[in-house]
């Protein structure tokens, strides 16, 4: 079944499906456990703002501080959904994690749903390195993926070493411009 | 072969014409401030004319700050240089230089409006890979100048140029004729122009209820509070409203698809469309992402179909992205398809379908928290005749699954993956495992307990979704077609 046929100039091998690499057997790697403070920080932040609009409605609005169960339903759905928050953010960060392979990068997201997405190399327009400013005090940064396929298809990591994603960054460039040179030239 | 009279390497100007329609933008970007002023200076009936010196200073300053549109039209050039790019430059206050690769060219577009047809002229619009407008527009150019921009951008593509004017010679031509424009009249989704027109006019309405002194909305609950007493009247305006929606959906079919022609070479696909501005487009084949086909039961049954064709570089941002083509013979489609790619025949091809628990899935993830969520809040608000209405919605939506599902098909080759599919009408979707350009795989706990999985596949104009499929299989889909797009050259 499986024959290597070779011509002069044209190579047409037959190949068994256990052959082509699967994703499955791919170790994963995880994110700087450093990205999980930055995350909660910046969710700190975004919580603390809306406590003290919900503080300043109680003061500012008479009707609302009336409404005894609106006050309470109010800050207990708030306090639930901070709750909730911190709670996802514990348990999601366990499952993401990363791999780059020669010709592609994967990235595994999310608690209740999970998600696996694979970006070939070859499809990648261009990419982007950000850092808030949570994440520089940790030296970390985010690295972006643009694909053709606009912000549907798009992959972000988060949380790597700035200097680790700068070089990963340098590294898809360089490949992605390997794949293509031949095409343009 | 026609000869190009225009050298395409040293700068062109656009067409004086220009002037007029930079002068017709600026009017239509700024006519929203025109009607709100006039309309509050006749609602208020001003008597002290300082007001109308601030309100007609305004619009002059407004004018000035958007000369700058209308006066560029004496820098801007276009042109190809030495290395292939085409260059277009423009600004009288800032200057603009935008630059693109011929190889990056996506797609270039040329239409003509009426102003255009009485100058022989056309607009065209140059649009490059992930973008949602074209890069470079022009608003007024000469038919030479439109040929040889064509002829140097199709060479370019083919890296042949004798041979892809030889081939567009030789194209094969697919005309609309006016029965099959009638046909697609008859079939068009008429309930949705309904809704479509009801939606624009109340929402227009509404905008301007205070300047017209009619609210709509409050109109139309007295017609329907006085409708529900006669049921002869709720027949009446309901076919009176239906023949305004037929009337609108063919006056918009004839618009779009009169003159329609489809031709196609080796490498091209040639589109002529448009009844008062006519559209020509041409597309590489090689540039297609995706080919999907909708029948709705009534096209079904005139044997018609709308393709719809997703090309690197048109609007994928839009929802719906892509050209349309009305197919009135299925001999058509698969001349389309062939030329395409020919390999992407899947009759041999074993019908894959998906999971039956996507059904019950779907409808406790998604229609029972949504139908839990608008009960409570008409249980709070008092709205009771709110309940029957989620209640058969509930129905509508376990019945709509079901057609789903059992509709669902998908085949795989070695070259793509075709999808069948559709609830009510029917839809089949094309796509070649080399221009997907990014996977993925969820799972939620209910699918990862059964070893299911849902897989997403997006390329260049579309996201591909297969639901409910056994997890093993959307590993095997997602393994080959990574190996076949980075294993292509």
């Amino acid at each position: 079944m499986n024959q290597n046929i070779t011509t002069t100039s044209f190579e047409n091998l037959q190949l068994q499906f256990h052959q082509i690499p699967v994703i499955q057997q791919v170790a994963l790697q995880p994110i700087q456990s450093k990205y999980k403070k930055v995350m909660i920080y910046s969710w700190i932040i975004v919580y603390s703002i809306l406590f003290s609009i919900l503080i300043l409605l109680c003061f500012l609005v008479d009707d609302f501080i009336q409404n005894l169960p609106l006050v309470y339903g109010s800050f207990g759905a708030f306090f639930a959904i901070v709750l909730f928050t911190f709670l996802y953010i514990n348990i999601e960060f366990k499952n993401r994690s990363f791999a780059i392979r020669q010709h592609d990068v994967l990235y595994k997201s999310g608690w209740i749903f999970q998600k696996t997405e694979v970006l070939p190399f070859s499809k990648i327009q261009h990419c982007t390195l950000s850092q808030n400013v949570i994440a520089k005090k940790f030296n970390l940064a985010n690295i972006t993926f643009y694909t053709a396929a606009g912000h549907g298809g798009d992959i972000t990591i988060h949380g790597l070493i700035f200097e680790e994603a700068d070089q990963l960054k340098d590294f898809i460039t360089q490949q992605n411009k390997q794949l293509h040179e031949p095409k343009q030239s | 072969m026609s000869q190009n009279k225009v050298d395409i390497s040293i700068p062109q100007k656009q067409s004086a014409i220009t002037l007029v329609f930079s002068l017709l933008k600026v009017l239509r970007e700024m006519w929203a401030i025109f009607v709100v002023i006039g309309l509050n200076l006749f609602r208020k009936k001003a008597t002290d004319f300082t007001v109308y010196y601030y309100v007609f200073g305004g619009i002059i300053l407004l004018f000035l700050i958007k000369l700058n549109t209308v006066l560029s039209y004496f820098t801007t050039r276009f042109y190809i240089n030495e290395v292939k790019e085409l260059v277009h430059t423009t600004g009288l206050f800032e200057r603009k230089k935008t630059v693109i690769a011929l190889h990056n060219i996506q797609s270039m577009q040329a239409s003509q409006n009426i102003l255009n047809r009485i100058t022989n002229t056309f607009k065209v619009a140059v649009q490059t890979a992930g973008t949602s407008k074209a890069e470079i527009e022009l608003f007024a150019i000469q038919k030479v100048q439109l040929e040889a921009l064509q002829t140097a951008l199709a060479s370019y593509t083919n890296k042949q140029p004798n041979e892809a004017i030889e081939n567009q010679k030789q194209e094969e031509q697919y005309n609309l004729s006016l029965n099959g424009l009638l046909k697609l009249c008859i079939s068009e989704n008429h309930l949705q122009s309904f809704f479509i027109i009801a939606a624009f006019l109340l929402g227009k309405l509404n905008e301007f209820k205070e300047y017209i002194s009619i609210d709509a909305t409050g109109w139309l609950e007295k017609k329907i509070n006085a409708m529900s007493s006669g049921i002869s009247m709720f027949i009446v305006f309901f076919i009176f409203c239906m023949m305004i929606a037929i009337l609108y959906s063919c006056i918009r079919i004839i618009i779009k698809y009169a003159n329609f022609s489809i031709k196609h070479s080796n490498t091209h696909l040639h589109l002529n469309w448009g009844l008062l501005s006519t559209q020509r487009k041409i597309i590489a084949f090689k540039k297609i992402q995706t080919i999907e086909w909708k029948s709705n039961s009534i096209r079904r049954l005139l044997n018609l179909a709308i393709c719809n064709i997703v090309a690197l570089g048109e609007d994928i941002g839009k929802k719906e992205s892509g050209i349309s083509l009305p197919i009135t013979k299925l001999e058509h489609l698969e001349s389309i398809v062939l030329k395409y790619n020919e390999n992407l025949f899947f009759n041999d091809a074993e019908a894959l379908k998906i999971h039956p628990s996507y059904i019950l899935r779907s409808f406790l993830l998604l229609a029972l928290p949504i139908s839990l969520l608008v009960c409570l809040t008409a249980l709070f608000f008092k709205k009771y005749f709110v309940l029957p209405f989620i209640f058969l919605w509930l129905i509508y939506f376990l019945i709509a699954k079901w057609m789903f599902r059992k509709r669902f098909k998908f085949f795989l080759n070695a070259y793509g993956l075709k999808i069948y599919k559709g609830i009510w009408g029917t839809q089949e979707q094309i796509i070649v495992w080399e221009n997907i350009q990014n996977l993925s795989i969820s799972t939620s706990p209910y699918q990862r307990s059964n070893s299911l999985a849902s897989l997403h596949l997006y390329n260049a104009g579309k996201l591909i979704s297969i639901p409910y499929i056994p997890l093993s299989q959307a590993n095997f889909i997602t393994n080959y077609a990574l190996y076949k797009t980075e294993t292509m050259i």
